[in-house]
């Protein structure tokens, strides 16, 4: 023990906090996994043990190098196949004792036969009890054995179909006439179903708190820990889950039904999570409005803006007409708006270089095809450039004169924040919390206007005295509100007040 | 500028092409294609949705589940390649080891190469994964390794003891290497084994280079196939399929017609019109993954009733029990048309047993694939029962025939009320698939 402490007296508990990610951190980059990273990273005192969710039974390497205080303590391979539900985790035993609801359902609990009809009932319908599809995957977790067995039952799929009906007839004056789904779209369902049950039976490690990073699968565990253990849920939201859902079905080709159940399934999964997670941190005030509009009090939201270390003094812009963008090949990023503001910029300035750096996504696979059909057929050639992924995103900002985003939906944009850091300044889509992060330090189109955005960035290249003007300001701004520290001690304090609520035992601690 | 909510409506429905699915697909358009800001959009969003609009035309979706075949015909036909080229061994084997030696090896061999067989087929290659995931199981593999070591080690040391060793590595290597789609070479490989033979290599070193080959082309065909990371079936379910399996191979060798010594490719040669007429029916049931799934995606829910696609899914397995029996009859007069003067009439009752065999392993593998796995423990042993009852106290009205007839009249009456379980409500049974 050093004289500093013994000074400050005995040091408390470290935390125990599960951050639960979902398609990110640590398999796939992006500015969430950056997020993930920062946090782990800038809370050296707490004991992260990360939870990750990934699709498909592939394995993925780890792009990141997990710091000392962090270890991976699951990963749940959505749409695989087969699952061990033993190897990992703590076995529920004296919380059977603790959960009465669980005991009432753990009576004759080995055939409980109407688990894919409570969820699918709860999850997709408009007014779904998400308090029974938290109660149905707490006996999944109680019963993890006995999941599969129940799915393999002929009446779970009797009482699955009349559950579906009722959802597919239920009368609200928010939901207009659903189409009709087709058998093979039912059975499709009913094994989405079952891979609820079995994220929900999935064994998790004790903890203080869990951290989850997006309101839709990630939220599963968690609310079954709230249930089991009492763990409290702290939800950071980036981007919106349900409305990026959303987003993604009506812009999408398939069929009516498939974007139905997408949809609905989105929205059941964030109404559980919206439901029992103690607060909603929101990294924009943007999002809020969706929030309370889908059943959190404001009182549970805390708005946490995103930060990043900001250096004292900003290099010059390279002054060569390069425009840079930084996100992963998907529609949310709206790619084909990019390549066709590059298409306009380059009639009005021939020498503009536009550099994507981002990772293309198996699951995005055709959007990725369609997106270099789209270079091909506008003749953009080296002129437009995708990179690849980046380790050094700021690294990729201080080659820019100009910064693009045409992004559809955005929480607060950590491609934004990295932009201005370096002062950049940044042509964006007014989407999400993009105005609180950039006011005033860049310029703005509604989202899919590409001559907007072209004429922007265009305005940007050929007048480098404002350029720079707005990239000074956005270099202050960022450094007087967005810094990493701020947004890390913003974090800390509030997972210290959740993990312990009650202030007299953290005062004794 | 304000905007009504006839406005939105009217701007929604003209970005979708159709009524909105619900407020928040109506908000969602508002916001990022109307330029409204999420609380306007949300409140607006109310007044888009108007149930009294017509229902949304269904679209009829006939794209199949990525499911995998019950039955793989490349099975059936890597089993008759192995079967056929290890069948020449038989006399030189007999030679070398003695009648007793060699009858016993076959009739260890052949239950339990089913046996592994089915075991490895449900465990690892009943999905799109195949290889990969046997490549991915550490203990299966190390135990594999250990067998290979210990049957050449064995055959040096001790041939009598390890001959079944031996033909088990030989066939169910040759099935996973003929799965891999290297068939062909391998099979020309174990034909230039058994020419060998024929001129005067020792057959028990000719064995053990075919059991090397085949451990050396199994190695390279996992080698070359990329690990999965997805979990294999459990024991439980894999020993069972197993079981099932490895009864149905109890069958043939109870065959009192067969003789495993120095005759033994007779009953090697008549089990090949029942193997091909499975492998024709096999192919016939994939199209339970296609046709029927088509019928499924095309029925809507409030249809189910109304359009039973049961028929779809009868039709499919009547199909393949009639391409079976026909298959193996056609094959097996074509057999007994070859066969030598003074032959016909042992071969016509091997024919006769081991096409009923053919019939009860279709039914079982059909069960089992479908997860019926005590139905079709229950065909496999019902047929077992009553093969060795037909053999104890032979029936008057069998006549000559085999007790395998008897098992095969049997298993298919038991197999009646699982069959129809399976086929009655064919979207229950393909959900309940998992």
């Amino acid at each position: 023990m050093t004289p500093d402490d013994a000074a400050v007296g005995p040091r408390p508990a470290r935390r125990r906090v599960m951050l639960i990610t979902e398609g990110t951190y640590p398999y796939v980059m992006g500015g969430v996994s950056t997020w993930c990273d920062m946090l782990l990273t800038g809370l050296p005192h707490i004991d992260w043990h990360v939870y990750a969710m990934t699709a498909g039974p592939e394995h993925r390497p780890s792009l990141f190098v997990l710091p000392p205080n962090a270890q991976l303590a699951g990963h749940v391979r959505l749409w695989g196949s087969g699952h061990d539900f033993g190897s990992t985790g703590t076995p529920e035993r004296t919380s059977r004792l603790r959960v009465r609801r669980s005991l009432r359902l753990g009576r004759g609990a080995n055939r409980r036969v109407d688990l894919a009809a409570t969820l699918v009932e709860g999850l997709l319908g408009w007014e779904g009890d998400v308090g029974a599809v938290v109660d149905a995957l707490v006996w999944c977790r109680l019963h993890p054995q006995s999941v599969l067995p129940v799915f393999r039952d002929s009446r779970t799929w009797d009482l699955y179909l009349a559950a579906l009906n009722r959802v597919l007839h239920e009368e609200h004056p928010e939901v207009g006439h659903l189409p009709d789904l087709d058998l093979n779209s039912a059975i499709n369902l009913y094994r989405t179903m079952s891979w609820v049950a079995r994220t929900g039976a999935a064994p998790t490690p004790e903890n203080d708190l869990s951290l989850v990073t997006a309101a839709g699968w990630a939220g599963l565990p968690a609310v079954v820990d709230r249930a089991l253990r009492g763990t409290p849920i702290l939800l950071a939201e980036h981007g919106l889950y349900v409305r990026e859902s959303y987003l993604a079905s009506v812009r999408s080709s398939d069929p009516l039904e498939q974007r139905f159940i997408g949809t609905r399934l989105a929205r059941g999964l964030t109404r559980v999570a919206y439901r029992f997670a103690d607060v909603v941190a929101p990294v924009a005030e943007a999002n809020r409005a969706w929030e309370e509009a889908l059943g959190v009090s404001p009182q549970r939201i805390r708005t946490i803006p995103n930060g990043v270390p900001t250096p004292a003094d900003a290099a010059p812009p390279p002054g060569n007409l390069t425009v840079v963008s930084v996100g992963r090949v998907d529609p949310l990023k709206d790619i084909g708006t990019m390549l066709r503001v590059a298409q306009a910029v380059r009639r009005r300035v021939p020498g503009a270089t536009f550099l994507h750096y981002g990772p293309f996504q198996v699951e995005q696979a055709a959007y990725t095809r369609a997106c270099m059909r789209l270079h091909e057929e506008l003749e953009l050639g080296d002129s437009f450039r995708f990179m690849g992924p980046t380790s050094d995103p700021t690294g990729v900002m201080r080659d820019a004169d100009v910064v693009l985003m045409t992004s559809i939906s955005e929480g607060f944009p950590m491609t934004v924040l990295e932009a201005l850091s370096q002062a950049r300044p940044v042509v964006t889509t007014l989407v999400g919390g993009v105005l609180d992060a950039m006011q005033g330090a860049g310029l703005t189109a509604p989202p899919g206007d590409v001559y907007g955005l072209a004429a922007a960035v265009t305005t940007l290249l050929e007048e480098p005295e404002l350029a720079a003007a707005l990239g000074r300001r956005g270099h202050a701004r960022v450094s007087r509100r967005f810094s990493q520290q701020r947004c890390l001690d913003a974090y800390s304090a509030l997972i210290d007040q959740l993990a312990d609520p009650d202030p007299a035992k953290q005062a004794t601690a | 500028m304000k905007i009504t909510t006839e406005q939105s409506a009217a701007r929604v429905q003209a970005g979708l092409g159709r009524p909105p699915q619900d407020a928040l697909e109506s908000t969602v358009m508002l916001e990022a294609f109307g330029g409204l800001v999420s609380p306007t959009a949300l409140r607006m969003s109310r007044g888009t949705v108007d149930r009294s609009k017509p229902r949304p035309a269904a679209v009829v979706s006939r794209r199949p589940l990525g499911e995998v075949t019950p039955f793989s015909s490349r099975e059936v036909l890597g089993l008759v390649a192995t079967l056929l080229a290890t069948s020449a061994w038989i006399g030189p084997l007999t030679d070398a080891l003695g009648d007793s030696a060699t009858a016993r090896a076959w009739k260890i061999a052949l239950p339990v190469s089913l046996f592994l067989q089915w075991m490895l087929r449900r465990r690892h290659l009943n999905g799109p994964q195949g290889l990969g995931l046997l490549r991915a199981d550490h203990r299966v593999l190390a135990m594999m390794a250990v067998a290979v070591v210990a049957a050449c080690a064995g055959l040096v040391l001790q041939p009598v003891l390890v001959l079944p060793a031996a033909l088990i590595l030989t066939w169910v290597g040759g099935l996973l290497i003929v799965i891999r789609g290297w068939g062909i070479p391998y099979a020309a490989c174990l034909i230039i084994a058994t020419v060998a033979i024929r001129i005067g290599v020792p057959v028990v070193l000719d064995i053990i280079v075919v059991v090397l080959l085949t451990a050396a082309a199994l190695g390279a065909a996992l080698w070359t196939t990329p690990a999965t990371a997805a979990r294999p079936a459990t024991w439980r379910r894999s020993v069972a399929a197993a079981a099932v399996g490895g009864t149905t191979g109890l069958l043939i060798v109870l065959e009192p017609a067969a003789e495993w010594s120095s005759g033994a490719p007779f009953p090697v040669f008549a089990l090949v019109p029942s193997l091909l007429a499975s492998a024709w029916a096999g192919h016939h049931l994939n199209r339970i993954w296609t046709v029927l799934l088509g019928a499924l995606a095309s029925t809507s829910l409030p249809d189910r009733d109304a359009r039973p696609t049961w028929r779809v899914f009868a039709s499919i397995v009547l199909g393949a029990v009639s391409r079976l029996l026909l298959g193996t009859a056609v094959l097996s007069a074509v057999a007994l048309l070859l066969a030598p003067a003074g032959t016909q009439r042992l071969l016509f009752q091997l024919l006769v047993g081991l096409g009923a065999f053919g019939l009860v392993n279709f039914i079982a593998a059909l069960l089992e694939s479908f997860s019926r796995v005590r139905s079709a423990m229950l065909v496999a042993a019902t047929a077992l029962v009553a093969s060795l009852g037909g053999i104890a106290v032979p029936l008057a009205w069998l006549a000559n025939a085999s007790p395998l007839v008897l098992a095969a009249v049997v298993a298919s009456l038991v197999s009646v009320i699982p069959i129809i379980r399976l086929v009655r409500q064919p979207d229950r049974t393909i959900a309940t698939l998992i």
